[in-house]
């Protein structure tokens, strides 16, 4: 009887210190899930945009009717408009700005304005941005906004940040901008403190002026990282949703009726899933490419 | 002591002008802050007032007592709490155990297996929402907390930081364990997890504070209110017949920014080595 407990124990313990089981729970429910939810996805993802579907069952192949409308919606184009106005603002101006930000908080010398200023532009990139919407929009209310009470204060009419189809986008902007520019800093920090001093001085001897140092050796050597927060910013770009579901839902005339929420309307509120499907991977395409102009924009720049 | 005039001293006034546009940053970035607090602890006349008043004149809590009368609050922060603590456990459970198994163990197909992981990385989650939406509403998962926590099992950029962070630990260890008769879960767990705290702790934080945050999946999957999360009942909120109630929002925003706040202030240390670590993402 003994014995045969004991072996029995003896094969338990075999397999519990066994490789094979190790890796298998290890592995297998990842893979499992991983091919499930990620990998099939896709490909349904790239099947579907070929088909009329959608959550009540109907199926029906139709060649490459979704992407003939994808290129006549109107507001589709728009949309496509409005992202890239987006980019160029978040990412363009937004990513300059940090870098600016970065070299500014750099020039400290002691360490307290250094970490004060570290902290304090890191703070805005811990909240979601829905909570950074509510914040804002209180604060660029028409009617009892500080924004406007300030303006008007000084005999400047108040403006209606989120109603006037001008200001809304640049509104959206600024707001993504204050929300992630911690981010670029916090890495453009890292990258600043691996450019050597010894540069700076040896410029300095030779009389160069504090731009001349941000010009010819600074951005020079930063590129490599630059790129790619570039390259992630506008990755990023194309996937706003938050702000604009909940500020100003496509905005004043669609003018921030951004390619994610349209998409977002036509899949999940109108049910056309095949057609969103479609403009998904049209935008996928769109994204790919820009990322690729972008390496190659600076590679050659960086050849020069 | 400086005299005027001619003998002005640029290095000062530059200074001068470094500390006065550090401070203006910290309002900017900062202001906001103090402001949406502010305005969640007035009344909604006080709030309305203008000129504004820069510190509450009657302190008041009736904006939070609203959001938990009102709507569902609570099962919105426990819906939230819930998932986003499962969620990141699971990731981090799955991505150290992962990453190890890659690290230091050989078999048939790993590296193939790991660059379809790899190729993983280049997708957006918004191209598969809408396929992995039908999946789940085909799963029986249609409006279900299960459909938020189950699919984000894996997290290959996790996956990737643990196995690189693998490399640390010597197989010396592994093996002098093995040999002292360890099987190979007692390893993992009492050996190889404890190691790896240095980078849980800010994966963990990371992790979790992109599920807090997320509002597009819990958005799509969830219709009816009880089973929100925080950042959806936000959202909700600012759509429904209470977006004119503007102080309510904010009593709301404050709550829901409040757990995260907490959490970054007590972790500080440990959050800037996961942003060094985390860096490229």
């Amino acid at each position: 009887m003994n014995g045969k407990s004991a072996s029995i124990r003896a094969w338990w313990r075999s397999v519990l210190t066994s490789k094979f089981l190790f890796i298998s729970i290890g592995l297998v429910p990842l893979f499992l899930i991983y091919f499930l939810f990620y990998i099939y996805p896709i490909f349904q993802a790239f099947r579907f945009s070929f088909y009329r579907y959608n959550l009540l069952g109907i199926q029906k192949f139709i060649g490459f009717d979704n992407f003939r409308k994808a290129f006549g919606d109107r507001l589709f184009i728009k949309s496509l408009v409005n992202t890239f106005y987006y980019i160029l603002g978040t990412v363009g101006l937004g990513t300059f700005l940090s870098l600016m930000i970065a070299i500014f908080i750099n020039s400290f010398k002691r360490v307290f304005w250094s970490s004060f200023l570290r902290i304090v532009f890191f703070l805005p990139l811990i909240i979601s941005f829905v909570v950074a919407a509510i914040m804002w929009r209180w604060i660029g209310h028409y009617q009892f906004g500080v924004l406007n009470i300030v303006l008007d204060y000084f005999g400047i009419p108040k403006v209606n940040w989120l109603r006037d189809p001008m200001t809304a986008m640049p509104f959206l902007i600024f707001i993504s901008i204050w929300h992630g520019m911690g981010f670029n800093i916090i890495i453009f920090l890292a990258g600043l403190q691996g450019i050597p001093r010894n540069f700076y001085e040896a410029a300095s001897i030779d009389g160069a002026s504090w731009w001349d140092h941000i010009k010819h050796i600074t951005i020079p050597l930063i590129k490599p990282i630059a790129l790619v927060l570039l390259i992630r910013g506008s990755i990023l770009g194309f996937q706003m949703f938050d702000l604009v579901f909940v500020l100003t839902q496509g905005g004043p005339v669609n003018t921030t009726r951004v390619v994610f929420y349209h998409i977002y309307q036509k899949a999940f509120r109108a049910m056309f899933m095949g057609y969103g499907l479609a403009m998904n991977l049209l935008v996928f395409i769109i994204i790919f490419s820009l990322t690729v102009v972008q390496f190659r924009v600076m590679k050659s720049s960086w050849e020069m | 002591m400086l005299k005027g005039g001619l003998h002005i001293n640029t290095e000062i006034i530059i200074s001068i002008l470094k500390y006065l546009l550090a401070v203006m940053g910290g309002i900017i970035m900062i202001g906001p802050f103090y402001w949406m607090v502010t305005g969640s602890f007035k009344t909604l006349v006080e709030a309305t007032r203008i000129p504004p008043t820069f510190f509450p004149q009657e302190l008041t809590l009736k904006n939070f007592k609203l959001i938990f009368s009102l709507l569902p609050f609570h099962r919105y922060l426990l819906n939230s709490v819930f998932v986003s603590t499962a969620t990141t456990s699971l990731k981090i459970f799955s991505s150290v155990l992962g990453g190890y198994i890659f690290a230091k163990f050989y078999f048939r197909g790993k590296n193939l297996l790991f660059y379809l992981f790899l190729a993983g990385l280049m997708i957006p989650f918004q191209m598969i929402i809408i396929p992995m939406y039908v999946l789940i509403v085909n799963l029986g998962w249609g409006n279900t907390l299960t459909a938020l926590i189950v699919p984000g099992y894996c997290e290959v950029f996790a996956l990737f930081l643990a196995r690189q962070f693998m490399h640390s630990i010597p197989n010396d260890l592994i093996d002098a364990a093995r040999i002292d008769g360890a099987s190979e879960f007692t390893i993992f767990f009492k050996i190889i997890f404890p190691l790896c705290t240095a980078l849980i702790i800010p994966l963990f934080i990371l992790l979790f504070l992109q599920k807090w945050n997320s509002l597009l999946w819990p958005l799509v999957v969830l219709t009816t209110q009880e089973k929100f999360t925080l950042s959806l009942g936000l959202a909700n909120l600012t759509q429904s017949e209470f977006h004119s109630e503007l102080t309510m929002s904010l009593a709301a925003a404050v709550v829901a920014m409040l757990p995260i706040l907490a959490i970054f202030s007590v972790m500080q240390k440990q959050i800037k080595e996961g942003i060094v670590l985390t860096g490229i993402k």
